[in-house]
């Protein structure tokens, strides 16, 4: 799991409203680090992307559940820690490892003891982690294990429902201690309310604490810290209103500075084999990019082999962009896509397995995004690759234009943009700038329509593809993980 | 971000200034099930009381960890049989610079005096249940004992699922309470590994 966060005007509002709070007579959390070390300085995991890698012990499986689930409950618990997006904490999981998850010299191992329990446990222990820390605080490595031999375990709510406490125990693993908040992940004593799956308000304020991104993106209340509720995808929620410019902010300056043309190029169409060769130019729709795309699906057990589709964006700012790939429909398709910046520095990659998204990403495009999505295994499937410049508004991916969804500016939520001006009253008429073009940017500039990149530094040759391609398809062809 | 009136946070803050100096102080969390003074009883070789000593480390045999030996000396046995010193081993400590600690674990504060569930096994002392073992003694003025569990505590349903505990487990208010509880209760005795 890797989820990058940008910041977002409404994070600087946060922080307002944080600081008014510290001049208050008091403000606590209940979160509690596992050790800390003066000024703030609590154990965590050295900043790094991702800031830990887990491996599964294959010498210690369990012995209750097959291997596939049992990877699925772990990963599954991690991600639960990087959901709120004011968190940036980032985990991977690495190759498996042989080591005993209980060594003092084992890193970051995950693993059962089916066949014995230490004593000094005791057997009413379910499971344990144990960090390790130096002098700075910083974690240096931790291991899991799962007591297996003293108890049975499950998936769903009979039994002993494995997710419920693993999700419990990475929260250590990520460097907390217990939480005194009654419907914590990380309390003695649980109330209730989220489910023992999901982590509470109080972990997100512990977790985004240890691991800020300055994000403020959030799906439930529970993805914001405790009293901030999630209002149309922010926590805090957007100002009302719209300011009929060519962003979705509302604060009435014009649009992004992400506003102008884009200029894309991609693979062409179909394509299923790993030939590149074969270029076409990328038009963006209402300043936004939507790409479409089909892909077959092939791997030989060990390395993928099929259909990779790539993607040059360039970035017409020095801006914040945010991404998705969705696909739906072939559920049994295994698709991964990576993202690149201009220097092939990988900004996220989303490799679950058996992943049938949608999936989606916030980093920084400098410049230039390259993209890559490729498919495992299952039937041939359609996806939609989107990307939304910065500043965004929620839901915003492929509508610039308004803050209620729609395609409009009214922000009544009906559906309809009579594609002339922002008064959706059909008559061709003004730009808010009295341009009277056909777009809603408030610009005198046509509609925004991509030409085919003509400043990119790839090769645009009919056979030789992106030289980068061939650079990152080298640990993407080794890179799997079965 | 919580934010409380001043009396509560004031309230709050010297509560847990006192949990802090009167309880031997607690590490971590991890996840375990709740256990009931018999039930605790039950699994256990001795139920002590005594006053917590030196500690020394040393190393795992098999796991290579450092795990820290604390002496306790005894000076009340409420139930089984124990030594008038034993030492509690924990899986804690510091080695080339590195620091660990199994969440929930307490840490065993010297000086001061305490109520212990203790395990034996192949002849060596741990806590029975990590930090649902350690019972600190009240005051003169308050002679109420206190526990501070910083596990994720669960309990199984009727039909065996596993739910997070509510509400702490009930717990006898005094020593002579702890006492009458234990009483009639078998203890398990010296263990030995299979």
């Amino acid at each position: 799991m890797t989820r990058l966060h940008l910041p977002h005007p409404l994070g600087a509002a946060m922080l307002v409203l944080a600081a008014i709070g510290l001049l208050l007579p008091a403000a606590a959390h209940a979160w509690a680090p596992l050790t800390s070390c003066g000024g703030g300085n609590y154990t965590a995991w050295p900043t790094g992307n991702p800031h830990t890698t887990w491996h599964y012990s294959t010498p210690y499986p369990s012995t209750d559940l097959p291997l596939a689930t049992v990877m699925t409950v772990l990963e599954d618990s991690f991600v639960e820690w990087g959901t709120p997006g004011c968190s940036a904490f980032t985990v991977e999981q690495g190759p498996n490892t042989t080591q005993d998850p209980m060594g003092w010299n084992s890193t970051d191992a995950v693993g059962f003891y089916e066949n014995t329990f230490p004593a000094s446990l005791g057997s009413g222990t379910l499971a344990v982690t144990f960090p390790s820390w130096d002098s700075g605080c910083n974690l240096y490595n931790a291991n899991m294990v799962v007591n297996g031999y003293h108890h049975t375990w499950g998936t769903s709510g009979s039994g002993n429902d494995l997710q419920s406490v693993v999700t419990h125990e990475f929260g250590h693993w990520l460097g907390l201690d217990h939480s005194s908040y009654g419907d914590s992940t990380m309390t003695a004593y649980y109330s209730g309310g989220t489910g023992d799956r999901t982590i509470s308000c109080d972990d997100t304020d512990a977790v985004c604490t240890l691991y800020p991104s300055g994000g403020t993106s959030c799906d439930t209340n529970d993805d914001c810290a405790c009293g901030v509720s999630c209002q149309g995808g922010w926590c805090g929620g957007v100002v009302a209103g719209d300011d009929d410019d060519d962003d979705d902010d509302d604060d009435g300056a014009p649009g992004g500075s992400c506003a102008g043309a884009l200029e894309s190029q991609g693979e062409q169409e179909p394509n299923n084999s790993h030939s590149q060769g074969v270029f076409q130019s990328i038009t963006s729709a209402g300043g936004d990019l939507t790409i479409s795309g089909d892909i077959w699906c092939a791997n030989n057990g060990q390395d993928w082999t099929g259909d990779v589709d790539w993607y040059v964006i360039d970035v017409p700012c020095a801006d914040q962009v945010r991404f998705t790939a969705d696909w739906s429909g072939l559920l049994a398709s295994d698709i991964d896509f990576y993202v690149y910046d201009a220097n092939n520095n990988e900004i996220v990659h989303n490799t679950e397995e058996d992943y049938w998204g949608p999936a989606s990403a916030e980093g920084y495009g400098d410049t230039q995004l390259k993209a890559v999505v490729l498919c495992w295994s299952g039937p041939p499937v359609s996806y939609t690759f989107e990307v939304d410049w910065y500043p965004w508004g929620p839901g915003d991916f492929g509508d610039d234009d308004d803050d209620d969804d729609d395609d409009d500016d009214d922000d009544d939520g009906a559906p309809g943009d009579d594609d002339d001006d922002d008064d959706d009253d059909g008559a061709p008429a003004d730009d808010d700038d009295g341009s009277n073009d056909d777009d809603d940017d408030d610009s005198a500039a046509p509609g925004p329509v991509a030409d085919f990149v003509s400043d990119c530094s790839c090769s645009t040759g009919s056979s030789g593809g992106a030289p980068w391609l061939s650079l990152l398809l080298i640990p993407l062809l080794r890179r799997r993980r079965r | 971000m919580r934010l409380y009136p001043p009396s509560v946070s004031l309230i709050a803050l010297l509560a847990v200034l006192l949990a802090n100096t009167a309880a031997p102080r607690s590490a971590e969390a991890t996840s375990a099930l709740a256990l009931s003074v018999p039930e605790m009883a039950q699994v256990s070789a001795a139920v002590v009381v005594g006053t917590i000593g030196t500690s020394r480390q040393e190393i795992h045999p098999i796991h290579a960890r450092p795990v820290t030996a604390t002496v306790i000396t005894v000076d009340r046995t409420l139930a089984g049989a124990a030594p008038p010193d034993l030492e509690i081993r924990q899986w804690r400590g510091t080695l080339n610079g590195r620091t660990s600690a199994i969440p929930g674990d307490p840490s065993l504060e010297p000086g001061t005096r305490a109520l212990f569930f203790l395990r034996n096994v192949d002849g060596q002392w741990f806590l029975t249940a990590l930090s649902q073992s350690v019972f600190s003694l009240g005051t003169e003025t308050d002679p109420r004992l206190h526990r501070t569990v910083d596990l994720a505590l669960f309990v199984r349903t009727p039909d065996g699922a596993l739910q997070r505990l509510a509400e702490p487990l009930p717990v006898p208010a005094t020593l002579s309470a702890m006492e009458s509880a234990l009483r009639g209760v078998t203890l398990r005795g010296e263990e030995t590994t299979p």
